[in-house]
């Protein structure tokens, strides 16, 4: 099954946490920190995958919904009712296939 | 079997298919009878019969059910995002539901002259009425095989089509 994707050139709108500096400004240090921040990254990118995916799912959705379109023309006529009746059911006949 | 969507007729007999133009479907919207005359609202659209052609043949049906049909350019009038490069490609591949596009009757090679059909309107009237209409609008088109079959299956898999409460997860 292929995966979904961002067309290119399109820009999904949600916001990503963690952009910009997010290391520097960061408490931790040495190689527990890095190992932490590689996590962190993966982490980063699979939910950024997801998200992707989710977005790529609503414009489909979006995109492929449509309004019925009015008539062409409408305008009012002047009618009087004839009650016929309560309607009766057709007749079925069984031996005509 | 043909190779063009639509063959012209002039006969008063109705078939699956038949393009009817400038149909008039009355809206009833007060359902208390009166006396008086009463001013109603009519609609007009051009209309596509959905009623198998045996049914219409053999008198067994008093209603013609029909659906709205539409030149694209129309629909892109309301639908705005239909303008969009490649929305059109995604109905003529039968990926929207409720929508069935047909080749144009006189220009089947140009697509902008394509027709679309919504099967989400379904309009029943009396047959009489169909019959007559028809035989008042002269010459008409008539879909084609296996143009025919194609557009009767894409409506009858849009109204067999069920909702379901969960699915099975998306496979990654």
């Amino acid at each position: 099954m292929p995966n979904l994707s961002v067309l290119p050139g399109r820009k999904p709108s949600f916001d990503v946490p963690l952009t910009g500096n997010w290391r520097t400004n960061s408490p931790f240090q040495g190689s527990a920190a890095r190992d932490f921040y590689e996590f962190a990254e993966k982490v980063l990118e699979d939910w950024f995958d997801t998200c992707a995916q989710v977005y790529v799912l609503r414009e489909v959705n979006q995109d492929l919904s449509y309004r019925s379109l009015p008539p062409k023309r409408s305008f009012t006529s002047s009618v009087r009712y004839h009650l016929r009746g309560r309607g009766e059911p057709l007749p079925y006949s069984l031996d005509d296939e | 079997m043909s190779n063009s969507y639509w063959v012209q007729v002039n006969e008063p007999t109705l078939r699956q298919g038949d393009y009817l133009r400038d149909c008039r479907v009355p809206r009833f919207l007060d359902p208390s009878v009166k006396s008086v005359p009463e001013d109603i609202p009519v609609d007009e659209y051009d209309l596509i019969v959905l009623t198998q052609s045996c049914d219409l043949d053999h008198d067994r049906i008093r209603l013609v059910a029909m659906c709205p049909i539409f030149p694209i350019a129309e629909f892109e009038k309301v639908n705005t995002d239909f303008q969009k490069k490649g929305k059109w490609n995604e109905v003529r591949k039968g990926r929207v539901e409720g929508l069935h596009m047909l080749g144009s009757p006189l220009n089947p090679d140009n697509n902008r002259e394509a027709l679309v059909v919504d099967f989400r309107e379904i309009y029943s009237l009396p047959f009489e009425y169909f019959i007559k209409h028809a035989q008042q609008l002269g010459p008409r088109f008539r879909l084609e095989s296996p143009f025919l079959e194609h557009f009767s299956q894409t409506f009858a898999r849009f109204f067999m089509r069920v909702g379901l409460p969960s699915s099975i997860p998306e496979f990654q």
